[in-house]
């Protein structure tokens, strides 16, 4: 039986949970299971909780000792008890607990991660740091790439000015191409900046997009309205002095590249094109030689999977499942 | 051990050796104490146990760069009162 502190205005409620149900109020009075919930006033003489400081370092004793309090942010209490209920964000243990029996359950957590197919940005993100770490010195001199949440970051306003703050130390204007893995909507695809630094009259280099997507019946364009506010606030927060217009006309091209064949491998493809479009691209890109290499016949599908297995043999990690930490080894 | 002929006297240690550092998930703000040697492995533990978050599902993210279990304040240049940043991982396929 695990206990959860819920902070809920105008007091907090302790809570039992019973089998990982959260016991709501509601649904307690309505099945008069009162007998399961504990309610205590954290107010006293306070209404503000105090911050809580843990200390991590010191002797396992001292760490043991910390006295454990939660502080929860006032403006955000009541979209915090939905996020909670699903997240479980402010579980904790309260009585001493029998340590085998949780790490049981992150274990089931665990298991359940490694058997999936789909790349999270935990796992890309690794694999594409390794991959970046392959290509020459040249190579990572002329190109650069973002990090693959920043554009979901991006989407999401309290972090908008956080990401262009990011963005502007990666000096984008100074690199040929910039990488920037996309997810959106569950789906990964890569967006490629092409010469930014250039002025859209430039005879041998045409600044432009490139949007590599292996579900075009997905509709890649679907992003386009976002990639176009994402450029433009880019260039503003740079301070560049090109206008709206001359942003807005960048063109953004989709070549049709290969496919994937299920709903699981859009991460392994962009992985896949981000290594042959290194390799590949042209000192000079130029809007009348496209697509270049970029077509349905890129690659093969055997190709993308011995790619994979040497990647992942690359990570120390296969390319499904991927990252323990500490204590979720898995026995093996 | 990393002495760079520093004349701090080991009877007296640097107040500076402890960083606070601010974990935020845009939820939940848990201030952490750690000394800058330390792994951050440890912090970022601390942080998934008690928010009952499963370590491999989020990220760490400081000035925008990912935080590997491994770093430590020293190696990412931390200060005193920094912040670290929780996302979600997000997952891709179809």
């Amino acid at each position: 039986m695990q206990i959860a502190i819920r902070f809920a205005r105008p007091y907090s409620t302790v809570q039992i949970l019973n089998n990982g149900q959260t016991c709501t109020e509601s649904l307690l009075r309505r099945n008069s299971v009162t007998t399961h919930c504990l309610e205590l006033s954290m107010r006293k003489g306070k209404s503000k909780l105090i911050p809580e400081i843990i200390s991590i370092d010191g002797d396992t004793s001292a760490s043991e000792n910390v006295v454990v309090s939660l502080s929860a942010c006032k403006r955000t209490l009541e979209q915090e008890a939905e996020d909670l209920r699903r997240s479980f964000a402010l579980t904790r243990t309260i009585a001493p607990f029998p340590r085998g029996q949780r790490s049981k359950r992150r274990a089931n957590i665990k298991h359940a991660i490694s058997k999936q197919k789909k790349l999270d940005s935990g796992a890309f993100g690794c694999h594409f740091e390794k991959l970046w770490g392959s290509f020459s010195e040249d190579k990572r001199t002329s190109f650069t790439y973002l990090d693959c949440l920043w554009f979901y970051l991006y989407r999401r306003q309290p972090y908008k000015a956080k990401v262009l703050t990011w963005i502007k130390k990666k000096h984008i204007f100074s690199k040929n191409y910039v990488l920037v893995p996309i997810i959106c909507w569950q789906h990964w695809s890569l967006l490629i900046f092409c010469h930014f630094g250039e002025s859209l009259q430039s005879k041998t280099r045409t600044p432009c997009m490139l949007l590599l997507d292996s579900l075009q019946m997905g509709n890649p364009r679907r992003v386009e309205p976002d990639i176009r506010k994402f450029v433009l606030d880019i260039y503003k927060a740079e301070g560049r002095p090109e206008n709206e217009d001359f942003i807005y006309r960048i063109p953004l091209l989709v070549p049709k590249v290969p496919q994937q064949t299920n709903n699981e491998e859009c991460g392994r493809f962009v992985l896949y094109f981000s290594k042959l479009f290194v390799e590949g691209a042209p000192e000079d890109f130029r809007v009348e030689d496209y697509p270049y290499f970029m077509n349905e016949n890129w690659f093969t599908l055997e190709g993308l999977e011995s790619f994979c297995e040497k990647l992942g043999t690359l990570n120390g990690l296969p390319l499904k499942g991927w990252r323990t930490s500490g204590r979720l080894k898995k026995k093996t | 051990m990393s002495d760079e002929a520093s004349p701090a006297p080991p009877q007296d240690p640097a107040p500076s050796e402890h960083l606070n550092i601010k974990v935020t998930d845009n939820n939940n703000e848990v201030f952490f104490k750690i000394k800058r040697t330390t792994q951050l492995k440890k912090l970022m533990d601390a942080f998934c146990d008690r928010s009952g978050k499963n370590p491999t599902s989020v990220r760490f993210l400081f000035d925008g760069t990912r935080v590997q279990p491994t770093d430590s304040p020293e190696t990412l240049d931390m200060q005193d009162g920094d912040m670290l940043e929780v996302h979600q991982e997000q997952v891709g396929g179809c």
